[in-house]
């Protein structure tokens, strides 16, 4: 019962309020043009207009930003909602979603409203104040009606330990890699980058040049270092590091006090994906779906995404065993 | 990828590290297009001599398990598909044996032979 509730209360907000607020702004911007062919402007620079394009611009854009975002926002959050999980994220992107339509509905519906009723040379400022405003407003709002949630995080399923025979070692290696299609959006972006840090230096901008490459630098070492982790379980304990040997996190076997197989939801768990540090839990989420979960003794977790969690678990739990066994 | 050797078995080490590379493909943990990790990682996490890790992947590539490939390693190829296909088989075949009686290497004989009249 209790659950429906904040399930529903989740839908109304992430999904019901931007859909009134997104056919308000349309309906306020459609009565405002004197037709849709007309031209507007739909663009403003630092020194006033300068972007112009048809009235039916703004309406389409209210509805797929207004409506598109919280729709993508509350397709991450819902399934996790369904299966019974709850976090303070799970609570935050309904409102969030709230929020962002409310921002783009006034920005829309305030320039069609200025241009069509204040004076040819009005600022497009006072419009923005507005907005950011309303979003403001909005997201409380999303957030206060909704019931509070406390964690609930997927139950993680044990495994059996995976005996080893006495004078046998037994070690899993792996990698804990992203998904194909985000790491090829990555490597593209790196590569668009470099390749405009290049562009820069022979038209010889020199400023634009030193803070592209820069970038373009950045963008590649947190690329290859976020990415790939390589990872190793054995009767020690676990070690998980990236390529260059940082970050790196290693766990004793005397410090597990268990390893689980869960279900990972990065953006609900985690709040996103990458290295996460959470209330309770450091994260290693390149992916969503199947992760191994490492609880210390002190009661801190360690997720990181694999796709042979179960084994991993397996090597653990024999490797802890074993050495709260040695120290009794 | 997971990997167990035993330094007092009587199998040398290549041929255990390799087994253990079999047995992952047959148990599905790793298939076709799979990167084995490289055999430094391996040598250090198992404390090993780098050669051996070498001359077990060596075994697998000449086998056809495994290929190596430029800048990507030791890559699993579509044999271990076929592993994972027949290691149910060779799950009931062991079972039915022992219920017979036999062990498994009385299966083992059994295939032999069975393979050499094939051939013949």
């Amino acid at each position: 019962m209790r659950q429906d509730h904040v399930v529903r209360r989740a839908v109304l907000v992430g999904l019901g309020g931007p859909a009134l607020v997104s056919c308000v702004g349309v309906a306020v911007q459609l009565a405002s043009v004197p037709s849709l062919g007309a031209e507007l402007i739909t663009h403003w620079g630092p020194s006033g207009p300068d972007g112009y394009g048809p009235a039916w611009t703004w309406p389409v854009l209210t509805l797929a930003v207004g409506l598109g975002m919280p729709a993508l926002l509350m397709a991450f959050a819902l399934p996790s909602l369904r299966r019974g999980e709850r976090s303070p994220m799970l609570r935050l992107l309904p409102a969030i979603a709230l929020g962002l339509s409310a921002l783009i509905t006034t920005v829309s519906t305030g320039s069609v409203l200025v241009q069509r009723y204040g004076a040819p040379d009005d600022s497009i400022v006072p419009v923005m104040i507005a907005a950011f405003a309303a979003a403001l407003l909005a997201g409380f709002l999303g957030w206060v009606v909704q019931p509070a949630q406390d964690m609930i995080v997927p139950a993680s399923r044990p495994v059996s330990p995976l005996a080893t025979a006495p004078g046998t070692r037994i070690v899993w290696l792996g990698r804990a890699e992203m998904g194909r299609g985000p790491m090829l959006v990555l490597v593209l972006a790196s590569t668009v980058l470099a390749g405009l840090a290049v562009w820069m230096w022979v038209l010889g901008d020199l400023a634009a040049a030193i803070i592209v490459t820069a970038v373009a630098l950045l963008v590649t070492v947190l690329v290859s270092i976020m990415t790939v982790f390589h990872v190793r379980a054995d009767a020690r304990g676990l070690s998980v590091r990236s390529p260059i040997g940082f970050p790196r996190f290693t766990i004793a076997a005397s410090d597990i006090a268990s390893a689980t197989v869960t279900d990972v939801s990065g953006l609900t768990q985690f709040g996103g994906w990458g290295v996460r540090m959470i209330p309770g839990a450091t994260g290693v989420i390149l992916r969503n779906g199947p992760g191994l979960d490492v609880a210390r003794r002190s009661g801190r977790r360690f997720v990181i995404t694999l796709d042979d969690a179960e084994t991993v678990a397996g090597v653990l739990t024999a490797a802890a065993e074993r050495a709260h066994a040695d120290q009794d | 990828m997971l990997i167990r050797i035993d330094s007092g078995a009587d199998a040398p080490l290549y041929d255990q590290i390799a087994g253990s590379v079999r047995e992952d493909a047959a148990a599905g943990r790793i298939g076709p297009g799979a990167r084995l990790p490289s055999a430094r990682e391996v040598s250090e996490a198992l404390d090993v001599n780098l050669h051996t890790v070498l001359k077990a992947y060596q075994l697998l590539r000449d086998e056809g398990l495994v290929e190596m490939r430029r800048g990507r390693g030791a890559v699993l190829t579509e044999m271990a598909a076929a592993y994972a296909g027949l290691s149910a088989d060779a799950r009931a075949l062991v079972e039915r044996a022992r219920e017979a009686g036999l062990g498994v290497d009385a299966v083992v004989a059994l295939l032999r032979a069975s393979g050499s009249d094939t051939r013949a």
